[in-house]
């Protein structure tokens, strides 16, 4: 199983919300607990682009933050290059944690304002004691613009963030998640701040790493059509749970799980002479303190059974390869 | 297509915005002309800074004191709002023209309840009783899609999706002729971006508004707007029907803003313009397009091509027959 780099196994992260002092000291309510992430399995191979895609609340950030261990897991294994990180000591895991870099949506927020963009991608070389000399340390900075497609290099290096940008700094950000030579990056909405004519750049940016060194990138995002142009793999979340995942294309191109259906049937398009049946929900994601019983979705779901209510659908593999979480596809259990 | 000049609400013309700063004078917006009539929806588009914003500012009287009018006009149903007193200025505001603004659902006041913001807005600009106000403000909390029972809350208590409908009854409070609405749906998920977009539409059906949409995302104005105007470094490069627009743009920077927008229905590969807007302090001469552009020719790098009307699809390109 040497192709899987990364596995979750029923990952869980619930948050507990803690009421004010007042009613936790006269009233003996049981704590209430957002579920947040609530039972997912994720294999990600190595070398592809994989999406997790879903509306916010979905629990999509939380996936990645649980396995770059911001969050501390509820329940649950993450398995990376076939050792258990998630049972890691923090020191232990500091040597794999260089090998999993993170990137986040905001790139005027991520960097800081009074450090050089040179200080910037040197910062993690520091903490992690990588260079031996400030040659050694100079020559990996230049080495990194120039991958991330800032150059000449020497142009940026003395340049403050605000100098640069929005597609400018978000390449600083990947660069510095990239001078550490990770195996893998996950990028949680790199585009979704950038205008459209910056996104193509960042995402062949994304893929070029891909490409050339092999990085295997989870992308999170909100925007199908992004995830539709860069990623091989999907998983689509509701709630907490994945709902249906496999192959983007087929996924995009035929959804099956009626949430997807809906979600895929109201993505605007600049095609103006595409003829579509919307399926409008109404009504918003319900809140993940109340998660429904039954099938989560079965709330919004214009098909919904009384059987669907009971009892959670499973995910299930169909003869395309995907699977779905719905009574209604395939068989169900 | 010949319009009678009662059907137009809105008429910009030749409009031009500098914004002082320390660096320099910034040329926000230069010879921008266009025309809403009754019932349009007219979709703005381009890049962040293209001066989208800025226009519809102008429009709303609302620019920030570093903001100059450099010379044009905007006239509502004839009269040029730009000479207004302040008195008329306060008049227009909300109940000829409103504005949904960007993060609106921000805007709401949190320590009022929403009904109560409804109804003081109401009376403030209308001689009507408690009653008729709170009558009113209700009616328009349920055709927005919102149960009356919830009006009566704080916003803190609302969804995302229910404060950004509240926000769009609140611009509509007045019966204004026109609404602006910068990015309505950006910060929305696109389950609630579809319900938003389909009470406009509703809305237009009813009550024969028109819209100045603008918004980065062209899918939104494909699906929303009868008309569109793609703007680039402060003047408009391309404006026309939406068909000619996305079916055949004639500016190439139209061309690429379109080819680089990703769809879940094509195959299409990943591209994007090079380069980066031009600085808008000491903009380039020429085309302001010239730099990032495939087709350029030492004409487009000199002269900056004026915006030629044909058939009603006005493009700013020397090379707009060659290519």
């Amino acid at each position: 199983m040497s192709d899987v780099v990364l596995e979750t196994k029923n990952i869980k992260k619930y948050f507990t919300i803690r009421s004010g002092l007042f009613s936790s000291m006269f009233s003996r309510r049981a704590p209430t607990h957002i579920r947040a992430v609530d039972g997912v399995d994720l294999r990600i191979n190595r070398g592809e682009v994989f999406a997790i895609a879903g509306e916010s609340g979905c629990g999509k950030t939380t996936m990645a933050r649980l396995i770059v261990q911001l969050e501390q897991l509820t329940e649950g294994q993450i398995w990376f290059d076939g050792v258990e990180i998630s049972k890691l000591k923090p020191s232990e895991f500091k040597s794999y944690r260089r090998r999993i870099q993170m990137i986040f949506q905001d790139p005027y927020g991520a960097l800081s304002n009074n450090m050089t963009v040179s200080e910037i991608i040197a910062e993690p070389l520091k903490l992690h004691n990588i260079c031996e000399s400030i040659e050694e340390e100079e020559k990996l900075v230049i080495q990194t613009l120039e991958d991330v497609g800032l150059r000449p290099a020497s142009d940026f290096v003395d340049r403050l963030p605000h100098e640069l940008s929005g597609g400018q700094r978000q390449r600083v950000a990947v660069g510095a998640a990239l001078v550490l030579g990770p195996d893998l990056l996950l990028a949680d909405e790199p585009v979704s701040m950038l205008d459209v004519s910056m996104r193509g750049q960042i995402l062949k940016l994304l893929l070029e790493l891909r490409d050339k060194k092999g990085i295997t990138i989870v992308i999170i995002t909100h925007n199908l059509a992004v995830a539709k142009q860069i990623s091989n793999r999907i998983a689509i979340a509701y709630l907490g749970e994945i709902v249906e995942t496999g192959e983007t294309k087929l996924i995009i191109d035929d959804p099956q799980h009626p949430y997807t259906k809906a979600l895929l049937s109201v993505v605007p398009v600049p095609e103006i002479d595409a003829e579509r049946k919307r399926i409008l929900l109404t009504g918003e994601t319900p809140n993940p303190i109340n998660v429904p019983p039954g099938c989560r979705f079965h709330t919004r779901c214009p098909f919904a059974k009384e059987k669907c209510s009971v009892e959670e659908p499973r995910l299930t593999t169909l003869p395309d390869g995907r699977k779905v979480a719905c009574h209604d596809v395939g068989d169900g259990h | 297509m010949t319009v009678k000049d009662s059907e137009i609400v809105i008429e910009v013309n030749d409009l031009g915005i500098s914004y002082t700063t320390k660096q320099g004078k910034v040329r926000a917006a230069e010879e921008v002309s266009f025309k809403i009539r009754c019932g349009e929806f007219v979709g703005l588009s381009g890049e962040s800074g293209c001066g989208k914003t800025t226009t519809a500012m102008a429009i709303m009287h609302l620019l920030p004191k570093e903001g100059i009018i450099e010379g044009g006009e905007i006239l509502f149903k004839g009269r040029n709002i730009l000479d207004y007193t302040q008195k008329e200025v306060l008049e227009y505001l909300w109940r000829d023209v409103s504005m949904i603004f960007q993060g609106a659902m921000n805007a709401l006041n949190p320590v009022h309840k929403v009904l109560d913001q409804m109804t003081t807005a109401i009376r403030i600009h209308e001689n009507v009783s408690e009653a008729e106000a709170r009558e009113r403000s209700l009616e328009l909390i349920e055709s927005v899609g919102i149960d009356i029972s919830r009006a009566d809350g704080y916003p803190h208590e609302m969804s995302g999706g229910m404060k950004q409908r509240l926000m769009i009854a609140l611009a509509l409070v007045c019966h204004p002729s026109l609404v602006i609405a910068d990015e309505p749906t950006t910060a929305l998920d696109v389950m609630v971006q579809a319900q938003i977009l389909d009470l406009l539409n509703q809305l237009r059906k009813r009550t024969n508004l028109s819209l100045l949409l603008i918004t980065h995302d062209l899918s939104v104005i494909a699906e929303t707007c009868d008309f569109a105007i793609i703007m680039y470094a402060g003047r408009i490069a391309e404006m026309g029907s939406i068909e000619k627009i996305f079916s055949s743009p004639e500016h190439p920077y139209t061309m690429k803003l379109i080819s680089s927008f990703p769809s879940i229905l094509t195959e299409k590969g990943i591209d994007f313009i090079p380069g980066n807007p031009p600085d808008l302090i000491n903009p380039p001469s020429g085309c302001r397009f010239h730099e990032r552009c495939d087709f350029v020719i030492d004409k487009c790098r000199q002269e900056i091509p004026p915006l030629v009307d044909e058939d009603g699809h006005k493009v700013a390109c020397w090379r707009r027959h060659d290519i």
